[in-house]
Order: C-alpha cells, then sequence, then structure tokens
C-alpha cells in the first residue's frame, strides 16, 4: 500500500505508521482500508488486488460493498464497525461453482488522534487455504444427506412395522373372532401345522372325539386319531398341495375307542407369500351314514334276489299261461272243427234229399230243405268267424313292417269274383306307406272290411269299394269307404261287438266281422272307428303305426 | 285205363264217408272206391294183412284220401309211415281235411304229402273238387308201388298211351290244392 500524499485534507486526516505500512503492503492476506462512512476505498495491498483479480487503480476511490458479493452485509458490517469502534469477524459462504467458498472478514477500525476515520478490511476466502476442512465438510454434509436418508429408511420401516404390526393384531383379533364363532359350529373343526399338529381344536371337535382342547393341541391329529386313510398319506398331501384341496372319508378312533367313520375335508392355508401354512379340517361323522348306505346295499341285494325269484316265478307263469293258450287254441279249435263235421252232414243230404226225391217234393219242402242248407252254411259261417276271433285274441302277435300295398292288392285279389259279380267299382289309390303290423291279422281286418263295403249297400246301385290311407303324426289311418245305408251315431260304437248285426237278416253275415277287425287292430296296438251317418255311406277306418 | 284205379278213402266219419262216395258219383268218378276208417286199419290195406292180403279184392289205391283227425292214428302218422316204406312211399297222397291251421297244412308237406284239400261245406263243392281230382289222375304218370314183375299191372304200361294233357284239369287241380289255408 503507498501511501501517497494526495489532497491536502486526506493527508492531513491520515497519519500512518511506515511499520504498518509495510506489514500491510507484503501481507498475504487481501487487505483494504476504506475511509468515511461511505467507506471509500482508500488503500489496498497487494494480496487484495490478486484477489480481486483487478489492478490497484481500478479498486482505489471506490466504495467497499461494491466490490464484493453480499453488499449489503458487507456495508452494514463496516457502517457497524465505524460506528462502534469495535472490530468484528464476519464470515459468510458463497456457492460460485457448487463448492462452499468461506469468505471471512475482519474488520477493525482506524484510530486518528481518537477518531475514527476508517476501517480496515482483512478478507480471507478459506477455500484457498483450506482445502482440507472443505473436504472434511463435504464429507460431513454427505454423511448428514446419507444420514438422512438412513433415518428416511428407517422411519419408513418403522411405519411399515406399525402397520403389518397392527394389522397381525387386526387378523389375531379376527382370528379369536372367528375362533370364538367356529366353537359355536357343531362340527369338528381342527387346524394343523404342516406336520399335522393340531394348532385349533374347536368345540365341535372336543365334543365329535371326545378330547377336550388342552389334550389334543400339540399333538399329530392322525396319531391321536388313529386316522385311517383311504389312499396312501403320500397321495394326499401331493393333492393338498397342488389343488388347495383334499376330501374324503376317514376311519378314526374316538377317545373311548369307538370306531367312527367321518368325512374329511381339507383346505391349504397359504401365508402372504403363497408357501403353504397351515390346514384347515373340517370333519362330519358319518358313521350313521355309512350304516344306513350299508343297510340300503344289502336291503338292495335282497331286492335283487327277490327281483329274479320274482322274474323266474313270472317266466314260469307265463310259460303256463302260453302252454295253456295253446291249450285253450287247441281246445276252441277242436270244438269248432268236430261242431262243422254235422254241418257239412245236414248240408250234404239236404241237397241228396232234395235230388233225390225231385219232383216228388213240393216247393214248400223244397223250401224246406233249402232252409236247412242254409242253417247249416250260417252255422259253419259263424263257427269259421268265432276261429278267426278266437285265433286273432290268443296267438301271438308279433309286429313287422308290413307293406300296406301288398295286402291291399291280395285282399282285393281274393274279393275279385265278388267284385265282379256285384259290378262293384273299386277305387284304391296310394300312397300306401308300410305300417308296423301283423300280416295275416292285418289281411283279415282288411278283407273283413273290404267285404262289408261290398255287401252293405243301397238297393239297386252298385257298391263302391273306396280304399285309401293317411298318415297323421305317428301312425297310418286306413280307410276302408262304402256307400251303402250308413250307420247311426247311437249304434256305432255296438257294431264293432260280437255277434251283432244292426240290420238282422237284410244282410248276410255272423255279426262277428267287425268283433274280428276291432280284435285284431288292437292287438296290432291301433285303433278303429266308424264315421258315418244315415244314407251317407260308412267311413270305416283303423289306425297302425308307421313302420 | 286209369278209370280202374282204386281210390283210398281214409276218414273216421261216416257221414263224410257217405258225402264223399255221393261227390264221387256227382262227380262222374269211375274209380272204385275204398274205405277204411282210422290210421291204423288204412296202414293195414297198404300192408296187405289179413283180409287186405287179397289184392284182387283189395287193391294198391292210386291215390289216398286222407283225413288227419282220426284215432288209432291219426293222418299225420299214416303218412309218415308210407314214406318211410322202400317203394310204397312214393304213392300219391292227398290230405282232405276239414281243418285249415296253418301248422296243419306246413306238417303235412314236411312229411311229404302230395296235396292238401279242405272239405268243403256244400255238396257241389266237393263234386266240383273230386272231378278235378278226377282229371289230375288222368293226366298224372304214377309210379309202380311194388317190386313188381313185368306183367303184373299192364294199366300203367298202358298210360304211356293217355291223352293229352288237359290244362284246364291242371289249373282246376291248382286251385283247389291247398297251399294255405282258405279264408286264412
Amino acid at each position: 500500500m503507498v501511501a501517497e500524499p494526495t489532497t491536502a485534507p486526506s493527508r492531513q486526516q491520515f497519519r500512518f505508521s511506515g511499520l504498518s505500512l509495510a506489514i500491510t503492503e507484503h501481507a498475504p492476506m487481501p487487505m483494504a482500508m476504506v475511509e468515511g462512512a461511505s467507506h471509500v476505498v482508500r488503500s489496498v495491498n497487494a494480496a487484495f488486488c490478486r484477489l480481486m483479480d483487478k489492478p490497484m487503480e481500478q479498486i482505489v476511490g471506490k466504495p467497499f460493498n461494491e466490490l464484493l458479493p453480499k453488499q449489503d452485509e458487507c456495508r452494514r458490517l463496516l457502517d457497524r464497525v465505524f460506528q462502534t469502534g469495535e472490530s468484528e469477524t464476519y464470515l459468510e459462504e458463497e456457492y460460485p461453482n457448487l463448492r462452499p467458498v468461506f469468505w471471512s472478514y475482519l474488520a477493525w477500525p482506524v484510530w486518528e488522534q481518537e477518531r475514527l476515520v476508517g476501517v480496515v478490511i482483512q478478507v480471507t476466502e478459506t477455500a484457498q487455504l483450506h482445502d482440507r476442512t472443505l473436504a472434511i465438510n463435504e464429507a460431513l454434509v454427505l454423511g448428514s444427506v446419507r444420514q438422512h436418508e438412513l433415518t428416511e429408511a428407517a422411519e419408513s420401516l418403522n411405519a411399515q412395522l406399525e402397520v403389518e404390526m397392527i394389522e397381525r393384531q387386526k387378523t389375531a383379533r379376527e382370528l379369536a373372532e372367528m375362533a370364538r364363532l367356529l366353537d359355536l359350529s357343531n362340527d369338528a373343526i381342527m387346524v394343523m401345522d404342516l406336520g399335522c399338529r393340531i394348532l385349533y381344536w374347536n368345540h365341535g371337535a372336543e365334543e365329535l372325539y371326545g378330547w377336550p382342547g388342552e389334550e389334543a393341541l400339540g399333538k399329530v391329529s392322525h396319531a391321536l386319531l388313529q386316522t385311517k386313510y383311504p389312499t396312501p398319506v403320500a397321495q394326499i398331501t401331493e393333492e393338498l398341495y397342488r389343488t388347495g384341496r383334499w376330501a374324503g372319508e376317514l376311519v378314526q378312533t374316538k377317545r373311548g375307542g369307538e370306531l367312527i367313520t367321518v368325512l374329511a375335508r381339507r383346505a391349504l392355508e397359504r401365508d402372504s407369500h403363497g408357501n403353504p401354512a397351515a390346514i384347515l379340517e373340517h370333519m362330519t361323522d358319518i358313521t350313521e351314514r355309512m350304516k344306513a348306505v350299508e343297510a340300503l346295499r344289502q336291503a338292495q341285494a335282497q331286492l335283487t334276489d327277490r327281483a329274479g325269484q320274482l322274474e323266474e316265478l313270472v317266466a314260469a307263469r307265463t310259460a303256463e299261461l302260453t302252454a295253456t293258450n295253446k291249450q285253450l287254441e287247441a281246445f276252441v279249435y277242436s270244438i269248432a272243427h268236430d261242431l262243422r263235421a254235422p254241418l257239412r252232414a245236414m248240408e250234404g243230404f239236404a241237397d241228396m234229399l232234395v235230388e233225390d226225391a225231385g219232383a216228388a217234393l213240393n216247393k214248400t219242402s223244397q223250401d224246406c230243405a233249402a232252409h236247412i242248407k242254409k242253417s247249416a252254411q250260417f252255422m259253419d259261417a259263424l263257427l269259421r268267424d268265432l276261429l278267426a276271433f278266437s285265433r286273432i285274441s290268443q296267438q301271438g302277435v308279433e309286429l313287422a313292417s308290413i307293406n300296406l300295398q301288398t295286402v291291399v292288392e291280395s285282399v282285393l285279389a281274393r274279393l275279385q269274383k265278388d267284385i265282379l259279380a256285384k259290378h262293384a267299382r273299386v277305387e284304391s289309390s296310394g300312397p300306401w306307406p308300410d305300417v308296423l303290423a301283423h300280416e295275416p291279422t292285418l289281411a283279415q281286418v282288411l278283407f273283413n272290411l273290404a267285404s262289408n263295403a261290398l255287401k252293405f249297400v243301397k238297393p239297386d246301385v252298385p257298391p263302391l269299394l273306396r280304399l285309401r290311407a293317411d298318415a297323421t303324426g305317428e301312425f297310418i289311418r286306413v280307410w276302408v269307404e262304402d256307400d251303402g245305408p250308413g250307420i247311426e251315431p247311437d249304434h256305432q260304437v255296438q257294431i264293432f261287438r260280437p255277434f251283432t248285426r244292426l240290420y238282422g237278416e237284410k244282410f248276410a253275415g255272423t255279426g262277428i266281422g267287425l268283433a274280428i277287425v276291432q280284435k285284431g287292430v288292437e292287438r296290432m296296438g291301433g285303433r278303429v272307428g266308424v264315421e258315418s251317418a244315415p244314407g251317407q255311406g260308412s267311413h270305416f277306418w283303423f289306425e297302425l303305426r308307421k313302420a | 285205363m286209369n278209370e280202374n284205379q282204386t281210390i283210398l278213402l281214409v276218414d273216421d266219419s261216416v257221414d263224410d264217408l257217405a258225402l264223399m262216395r255221393e261227390a264221387f258219383r256227382r262227380a262222374k268218378c269211375q274209380h272204385p272206391l275204398q274205405e277204411v276208417h282210422h290210421g291204423e286199419e288204412a296202414i293195414a290195406y297198404l300192408k296187405g294183412e289179413g283180409p287186405y292180403g287179397d289184392r284182387s279184392q283189395f287193391p294198391l289205391p292210386v291215390v289216398m284220401l286222407l283225413d288227419l283227425n282220426m284215432p288209432k292214428k291219426n293222418g299225420f302218422e299214416v303218412l309218415a309211415w308210407v314214406r318211410a316204406q322202400p317203394v310204397l312211399k312214393r304213392m300219391a297222397i292227398f290230405i282232405l281235411t276239414a281243418s285249415m291251421r296253418t301248422e296243419d297244412v306246413e306238417r303235412a308237406f314236411d312229411l311229404g304229402a302230395t296235396s292238401f284239400l279242405v272239405k268243403p261245406l256244400s255238396l257241389d263243392e266237393l263234386a266240383a273238387m273230386l272231378h278235378c281230382l278226377g282229371d289230375w289222375i288222368q293226366i298224372n304218370h304214377f309210379p309202380p308201388l311194388e317190386e313188381a314183375g313185368r306183367n303184373e299191372r299192364p294199366a300203367i304200361r298202358d298210360r304211356w298211351h293217355n291223352p293229352e294233357p288237359q290244362v284246364p284239369a291242371i289249373l282246376a287241380w291248382a286251385s283247389v290244392n291247398c297251399r294255405e289255408p282258405r279264408g286264412a
């Protein structure tokens, strides 16, 4: 610092010893002297210039606080010292390049004849001088940050633990609540660990097995209960671990030694990581049920035996019945057969009588002989019809698929002579579907109905015979229609009864023809009927199943 | 020629036999008739046992009309017996019965009946049937029924000179021969 004598006032006011000048001039610490209340820089030393990185001319004469950062602080510091006359130290941090720089300002007053004229400021940038301190500082900061992080982590962990604790306490409370509820259940419920040691034993289990809770807890369940498993334990465990469930029947022993059968249902409890933790087992005593099942099985076996016996009995009876039927049929047949022989004699001898007597017989006598013959013929027809009726009622009727057309044609062929003789008009129209029937019976039915149509005619009108078939659902309805005298509604049921001849002697016939038709159709599983009105002809129908 | 041939009637019913005789008469059938009344008698006749040994009086028939329902061996048994004989088995046997049962027809043909005829009610129908039979006998070629010498049955040799077969006769026979019971 060169104290040049400049303007007069300054020179008069300031007096420095040459020694102090020498000290400050070459001091390593930057120093500056400011004068007056505005703290104008009067002199600086070389170190100060180096610090500011400015030449002396640019510094001297300027207000001090313009030179440094934190201008206000600086000024306040200077003001204080200037006013109080006390020296002060001020330390400030700066972070120009993210590295902290510490400025320390030492300020002491300059006295001139007991008057404060200025302040000497010594500025030190500690960063330049204390790298190691800085490093330590850094470490401390980092450490404090690290510590902050750790604290945070610890706190967060703590918070988690607290939450878990609360959860666990809640779970424990809930479990205890559930345990109380489980105790209410009548069923036996227990919880085992993975080694089958009993962890929980409800009231129902106490009642079922007879072991109170304190004696059951901690024991291995299958040892305590002498459990017999239906399948190997390894298999059960495998299924339980794989699917989380297992159910099966176990045979166990109660406290008193009594054997019971139990339906056990197990569920695997997993912890929050999904690992098996415990086994919940629910047991239902099914001993009674098993006994009932066994009793049922025995009863069923007995029933099957009985059924077998009954079947044998039925088979035997059926065989007897069939034999009886056959006998009956043979009986009926032989009666009819034997009764017909005298009829041949009646007919034949009456005929021979007439022929032999020749002219000797008058008209009346001849009529008598004719009458005898006619009666014989009638009785023969009656016997033949009765035989047919009996046969249809008794014989086995096995149904097969029959072509209607073939049967219709053969019936018409048999009636051909009659048709021609009566000049009948025959209308037979298809389609003729196949039906489920017994062929001879079907032929008999059609023959009787068709010959009726040819027989029951209006006078002087050639008979009409119309045959056709309808399909209605599962059934085929065959129509045999005539344009004869017709039948009153009141009589339409009774004509199907045996020996019913509605018109008496007016039309030939035994009165059994329709009875045969009805019986025959019924035995083939169908129905028969007629649609008719007096004067409107008769439309007979019968239904058979479609083949 | 064949008109000399005996027809053997086998039936237990006296009435039926009488009616048959009348029917043959009406049919103008010239064949001599022999009658037996039950199966055992029929077999005895065919064997030539007892009085039937006299073949001049009881010759072997050209046709046997055989009823089925008879005491002392029924028609089936007679039929079976005849068909079991070495030479006699060739005989023409016509079942003539009142039965129309299918099982009887089947059994008769199983046992080897030549034909199955059902006795009609009226005499006239029976006569027509027997007329048919007569025609058939005319046209049929009959085998010898015995191991006989060449001289014994000249009539049979003569049959080689029979008139031409008559088609209507065949058809008439076909209409009465029973393959199925009449009237089903």
